[in-house]
């Protein structure tokens, strides 16, 4: 299975020190993609500040060792960036004027997905999540977000998005740390259902868009 | 000790203390909530400087806690809020310098939320560095120890200059310069936190990421609401950790049905035959 990866998830495992469990289950999952973009966001542009240069570093050291396959940028992939960048920000309307939700980074992820035709998108962050799963919910938050203002959802616009796209599925980091465990992939590093809940928790703290009562009821549920 | 409840709901936790076994409601985040009351956490100074309309009203009335007094100063602001057109840059730096004079933090505070509402809307990053320089204002002038330094007159007359010439070079259609002296006034902001302040990182640097964060919960994807405020995403991130808007979120997906996806386009026998290997 192909999974593209965006730049949060990237983060998220190397501020909880857990990046080297990518190279545990690679081998199980299959192929592991990033854009130049996600390259450049996680290691060039914090190369100088030293609060994060050790975990650019470390996934630097990710990339060497070849874990996960950098896209390079192209004619193809730039062109089919640009036109979901300009769907994606079309598809909400607030008083009458489009709304930019999205941004060029995560536009080439689904660029990405689109061209490889991988079906999984690893991502942290919730408006891209819900824009491709749930655009009702999104329309919600924005509605209760920007309560003073009329907000409305072009379904054309998100039917073609949705045709670009294809079918695909979205998962997080927890999502994906739980599936390596439960699978017995991590019985190396993540021992048990402690440091399993450890672990999903360190992720939520550094911004993997979970609930707590996600969580729970997940880990209550687990044999 | 800290006790979760089983289930997640709107942040509310029962934190039971030796002294008290009952209990109390208190945010399992936001540990400032902790303190008694609004008024331990501020000495005088500070509390006359937030409450400068609360304070005219009540020495007009003679009566502290007159819930009156209160809803005419929310009028007040509204009404003035009301006044500034958030679409042109001239009118909230305006607004800014008056409130900035008159030391309102209050006041500041819809500055900059009004302000980040309208830059997310119509994606202007001008307009959203207004917010960056509202934001700073009011935490300086929240922080006695800057406050009441004697540094602070000199940067509060500099200020006062440079928002009147940011004022005027925003009326001009080159826009070069303008951007340049506002620039300048988040230098000059940046600077005297890093002279008087306690932290490593100064206001403004903290305040692109509080109002990036902001902005992610307006709606706006991640990258989108990072490049808004030029914030540092792994920053905003782990503020985003922080807060409870993925608690408050509406769920399309559980963990299992995300999970279940994982299972089914990963078989299983493929993880043994690996193993086996």
């Amino acid at each position: 299975m192909k999974i593209v990866f965006d730049t949060g998830v990237l983060i998220g495992f190397s501020q909880t020190c857990l990046l080297p469990l990518f190279s545990e289950i690679k081998g199980d999952i299959g192929e592991f993609l990033i854009t130049t973009g996600v390259k450049y966001e996680c290691i060039d542009r914090v190369r100088n500040n030293m609060k994060f240069k050790l975990s650019s570093l470390r996934i630097n050291d990710q990339l060497n060792d070849f874990v996960f396959t950098i896209q390079p940028s192209d004619k193809q992939l730039d062109d089919k960036t640009k036109e979901i960048l300009n769907l994606t920000n079309s598809i909400f309307y607030i008083s009458g004027r489009p709304l930019h939700i999205v941004d060029f980074g995560e536009a080439e992820c689904l660029a990405l997905l689109s061209l490889t035709k991988a079906n999984c998108l690893a991502i942290e962050e919730r408006t891209t999540r819900m824009l491709i799963e749930d655009p009702n919910a999104l329309l919600e938050i924005l509605k209760r977000k920007h309560h003073s203002r009329d907000i409305e959802l072009n379904k054309e616009k998100y039917n073609k998005f949705k045709s670009m796209l294809g079918d695909v599925s979205v998962i997080r980091s927890v999502d994906l740390l739980s599936f390596a465990y439960e699978r017995g992939m991590l019985k190396n590093s993540i021992k048990n259902k402690e440091y399993l809940k450890s672990a999903l928790y360190a992720l939520k703290f550094n911004g993997c868009s979970v609930s707590f009562e996600e969580i729970d009821e997940y880990l209550l549920k687990l044999k | 000790m800290h006790r979760r409840k089983s289930k997640f709901s709107a942040g509310k936790h029962k934190i039971n203390h030796n002294s008290n076994t009952q209990g109390e409601n208190v945010s399992f985040i936001n540990a400032r909530r902790t303190k008694p009351n609004f008024n331990h956490q501020w000495d005088d100074t500070n509390k006359q400087r937030f409450n400068k309309f609360t304070n005219l009203n009540v020495q007009a009335k003679g009566n502290i806690n007159s819930a009156v007094s209160q809803n005419n100063n929310t009028n007040k602001i509204d009404n003035y809020i009301s006044k500034i057109d958030f679409k042109n840059s001239e009118k909230i730096i305006s607004g800014i310098l008056e409130q900035f004079r008159a030391n309102d933090l209050e006041i500041l505070h819809r500055i900059d939320e009004k302000t980040l509402e309208e830059a997310i809307i119509e994606y202007r990053t001008d307009i959203a560095e207004l917010a960056i320089i509202a934001y700073s204002f009011r935490k300086l002038l929240s922080k006695k120890h800057i406050f009441n330094s004697p540094n602070w007159k000199g940067f509060r007359e500099k200020t006062i200059n440079d928002l009147q010439l940011a004022i005027e070079l925003s009326k001009k259609e080159n826009k070069d310069e303008y951007n340049k002296k506002i620039k300048e006034i988040e230098n000059s902001i940046e600077k005297t936190d890093q002279l008087l302040g306690h932290f490593i990182h100064d206001i403004v640097f903290n305040a692109r990421t509080k109002l990036a964060s902001s902005a992610y919960a307006y709606g706006l994807s991640l990258s989108q609401a990072s490049n808004l405020l030029s914030a540092n995403k792994d920053q905003v991130m782990e503020l985003i950790g922080q807060t409870k808007i993925s608690d408050e979120d509406i769920k399309s997906k559980t963990m299992f049905e995300r999970i279940d996806f994982l299972k089914k386009n990963i078989p299983e026998n493929k993880e043994k035959k690996v193993q086996k290997k």
